[in-house]
Order: C-alpha cells, then sequence, then structure tokens
C-alpha cells in the first residue's frame, strides 16, 4: 500500500518543529508501524536526510519505549496495542497519517517523536517502590495474599510506563499512571507500612511536574496498551483522601 | 494547619473541593427547582412558599446564602485553578486531535461552566437584587411580596425565556458529566454500585433541568398566566 506521512519534525527542545510530509511507498500490510518508519528512514539516509527519530526498544509491546500520536491518537487506532505492536494492516491503500509526538509540558521533546519521560522516572522514585531489609530470600508464599489483591495488583503493575495516558489526556494529567503505580503496591501486604506516604509523595511529585488534573474523561483508559482501569485512579483519590487526614505529618 | 493548605492546594486536594461543591450546587438545584415548582399551583402557593423562606427561624434564609456563597465560590476559584494548570501542561496542541470516548459534556466543562455563571448572575440581578428587568414594586392582595406576578412578568419576555430555557439545557449538560464525575473523584468506583452512580445522577440533574425549562415554557404558551 502507498501511504503519505505527516511527520513532526523538531531538531532539539528549544527549536520550533513542524509537520513534513514524505510518501511511504509499497508498504506490506505485515510490517508493524515501526517497520515502516524504519522503511521510510531508510530512504531518508538513501538522500542523505536526517531520518526520523523515534523511541523503540523491545518492539514486543512490553517496554513501553515507543511513543507516538497517531492520527491524534496515542498509539493508534487498536486498543491494548503500543504502536510496536501495530501492524499497517490496520490502514488501507492512499490512508493520511499524522505522527506527532507526545504533548506535554512534562515531556518536553528531545528530537522529533522522542520526548523526555523522566518526570516518570521521578514519581516512581519519589514512592514506586518498597524499603526492605536484603536478606535470605523469603520462602514463596510465606505471606499470604488473597487472589483477588493479587490479581488486582497484577492489574495495576501491568503499566509500562509508556505515557499514552499523559499523551491521550485532553489535561496531560498523569494520574493513571501515578494510580497504576500507587496502586499495585497498595493492594500487597508488603506495600503497607509505606503507603501513606508513598501516595502524599508521588502525587506531590506528580504535580510537580506540571502535569493537568483528571476531569475523569477517561482517555487514558481507552489508550492504555494495558488496559489499565480508571478504577485504579478511584483508589488513589480514596488512599490520598485518607493519607492525607490520617498520616502524622 | 499548613497541611490543610497543602492538602487542598494539590491536584487531588482541589478535585475533592471541586467534587464537593459541586455536589451541594447540585442538591441546592434540586431543592430550588422544586420549590419553583410552586409557579404551576398559582399565586397563593408560590408567594407562601416565598415567605415562609423569607421568615425562616434562626436565620436560615441567609445561613442557606452565605453556605450558597461558599459552594460556589469555592467552585468557580477551583475551577479556575485547575483548568488553569490543565492548559498550562499542554502548552503545544496537537495538530491532528482525536477522542476516543470522552464525552462532548466532558470536554466542555469549563465553558459550559462560564455560561451557567454568566446566567446565574443574571438570575441573582433579576430574581434576587431585582435591579434588571424588574418592574416594581410587586405586592399581592395579601400584602406579601408578588414574586408569582414578578417570575410571571419576567418570563412573558420571550428573549428573558428563552435565556433562562438555554441555561436550564445547559445546567442538565453540564451536570451530564460532573454529576456522576464527582463519585469518581471522591474515590467511589465500584462495580457493584457503578451503574447506578453514572446512571440515576445525571439523569435526575437532567429532569430538574427540564423542569426548571418547564416554568418559562408554561408562562410562555399561557399555563401559567
Amino acid at each position: 500500500m502507498n501511504l503519505t506521512l505527516h511527520v513532526w519534525r523538531q531538531n532539539g527542545s528549544k527549536t520550533s518543529g513542524k509537520l513534513v510530509t514524505y510518501n511511504a511507498n509499497n508498504v506490506s500490510e505485515d510490517s508493524s508501524f515501526l517497520e515502516m518508519l524504519d522503511e521510510v528512514n531508510e530512504g531518508l539516509i538513501a538522500n542523505d536526510e536526517e531520518p526520523i527519530a523515534f523511541d523503540h526498544d523491545c518492539r514486543e509491546g512490553i517496554c513501553g519505549s515507543c511513543s507516538m500520536m497517531i492520527n491524534g491518537v496515542a498509539h493508534g487506532p487498536e486498543r491494548h496495542t503500543t504502536a510496536c505492536q501495530l501492524h499497517m494492516r490496520s490502514f488501507k491503500d492512499g490512508d493520511e497519517i499524522y505522527i506527532e509526538p507526545w504533548r506535554a509540558k512534562a515531556f518536553p521533546i528531545i528530537k522529533d517523536l522522542v520526548v523526555d519521560r523522566n518526570s516518570f522516572d521521578k514519581v516512581i522514585q519519589a514512592g514506586g517502590y518498597v524499603s526492605v531489609s536484603t536478606g535470605g530470600v523469603p520462602d514463596a508464599n510465606a505471606i499470604p495474599i488473597g487472589k483477588d489483591y493479587a490479581d488486582s495488583a497484577m492489574d495495576a503493575a501491568e503499566c509500562i510506563g509508556c505515557g499514552a495516558c499523559v499523551a491521550s489526556c485532553k489535561n496531560a494529567s498523569a494520574m493513571l499512571f501515578v494510580a497504576a503505580k500507587v496502586s499495585h503496591l497498595a493492594l500487597l501486604p508488603q506495600g503497607q507500612p509505606e503507603r501513606k506516604n508513598r501516595v502524599l509523595n508521588m502525587v506531590k511529585t506528580m504535580d510537580d511536574a506540571g502535569f493537568g488534573n483528571c476531569t475523569n474523561q477517561y482517555e487514558c483508559e481507552a489508550a492504555c496498551p494495558k488496559g489499565i482501569s480508571v478504577e485504579f485512579i478511584a483508589k488513589m483519590n480514596r488512599d490520598f483522601l485518607k493519607a492525607g487526614l490520617a498520616s502524622k505529618d | 494547619m499548613v497541611w490543610i493548605g497543602q492538602f487542598f492546594n494539590s491536584s487531588l486536594g482541589a478535585k475533592y473541593l471541586m467534587a464537593l461543591t459541586g455536589a451541594g450546587a447540585y442538591l441546592f438545584l434540586i431543592g430550588h427547582i422544586l420549590g419553583n415548582l410552586n409557579m404551576f399551583l398559582g399565586a397563593d402557593a408560590m408567594n407562601s412558599y416565598a415567605l415562609t423562606l423569607k421568615t425562616l427561624p434562626f436565620g436560615a434564609l441567609w445561613i442557606a446564602r452565605i453556605g450558597l456563597v461558599f459552594v460556589f465560590g469555592i467552585h468557580i476559584l477551583m475551577a479556575i485553578k485547575l483548568t488553569r494548570a490543565n492548559k498550562s501542561a499542554r502548552p503545544v496542541s496537537y495538530s491532528k486531535p482525536s477522542t476516543v470516548q470522552a464525552s462532548l459534556a466532558s470536554r466542555t466543562m469549563p465553558l459550559t461552566g462560564l455560561v451557567v455563571l454568566a446566567f446565574l448572575i443574571f438570575h441573582l440581578a433579576h430574581f434576587t437584587w431585582r435591579i434588571v428587568a424588574y418592574d416594581g414594586p410587586l405586592i399581592d392582595t395579601s400584602g406579601r411580596d408578588d414574586v408569582y406576578t414578578m417570575v410571571l412578568q419576567g418570563f412573558q419576555q420571550p428573549v428573558i425565556s428563552m435565556f433562562y430555557m438555554l441555561a436550564m439545557l445547559l445546567v442538565g449538560f453540564h451536570l451530564s458529566h460532573g454529576a456522576k464525575s464527582m463519585f469518581q473523584t471522591l474515590g467511589l468506583n465500584n462495580k457493584k454500585y457503578n451503574l447506578l452512580i453514572t446512571t440515576a445522577p445525571p439523569l435526575l440533574g437532567w429532569v430538574v433541568a427540564l423542569l426548571g425549562v418547564s416554568i418559562p415554557i408554561a408562562v410562555l404558551v399561557g399555563i401559567i398566566s
């Protein structure tokens, strides 16, 4: 199939960018979206032009690196699918495709489609862990955890931190990401001792990073390649309320 | 006590205030419209209802009014604070924006809120402060403040009636998102009762808004005269 691409090109965070139009010809419907971009880049390199910069790593839908708005939808038109797992059979011959980077103040553009997602790392550093004294490896199943809780914790822990929730949110809010990271530990016994400070610190770090606020439109849930539910945002809202009223400082 | 300021200054703290004051305004609207349905029962019912409100014991009317100023004031302040943060969180917008599942109502809350606020100010100036479109003082045969005639004369002017109807429809639209969104913000999201809290409160909001529309319509078509 032959496609017309409108790709955001921007040299760095300080410069301004613009959409540049490229033709992608003879694209196989079996190729992935990133492979299609690879082919376009090979053409650009052959013409001595700068290839389109985009993030990618595992190309198996589990690392959270790939990040691009495809026709205004994070990771493109298929639900529960990362851009690397999106295949060209989702498009048809003659389509025009707009490819833009995640747009958020907290995600400054590094180059073209590559954005700096360090603000997510800062949120994790503020409490997305449990502090444990190291020692011998504990026996498996030494701490009983109900299956419902284990399942729910795993649902939250599926978050790969790609940032699609922020990109798709009308307010560039990171609340689905933060809620997932707060919740997967809050649902487990190991997460209890630091539960209150965790949610307070992670929300504060999220606010300081300049993300917007959730207005319960649930675009994040629709865009999330892992299908993280907005139930976790409600859970974070409960936890923050309780922690705000019950923490010692 | 510093923690209180920090707590409500956070994104989630501001959202709790938004939800709680929204719930307060929603409950007030239900009571206010139900009371005003006295217009359908005639001048005596409406004027005696108005007099009852004004002569409530312990200055209850003023306590309620001060409460409402706080409810609406905080709702507006938090709306400004949150919307500003939301706008600044995405300085460059998408060239080709798209929406998957966000409702139109949810995406236009600041706009519908602003129009409803403009209406609210007009409504207060019209019927409470009585400084616009008011031809009074109006006193009924029992010597009471003639609220019935005031409303009748007001709504007999089609432009004013249309503005009231439009505003009430926008209130219904605003509530179609707000009346369910507040539960999520306050952490109430559970499969057991999600169907109930996402349908009943917005539906009641629409019913109340349409009851509000019914009063100017009834005046315009002569059911209330």
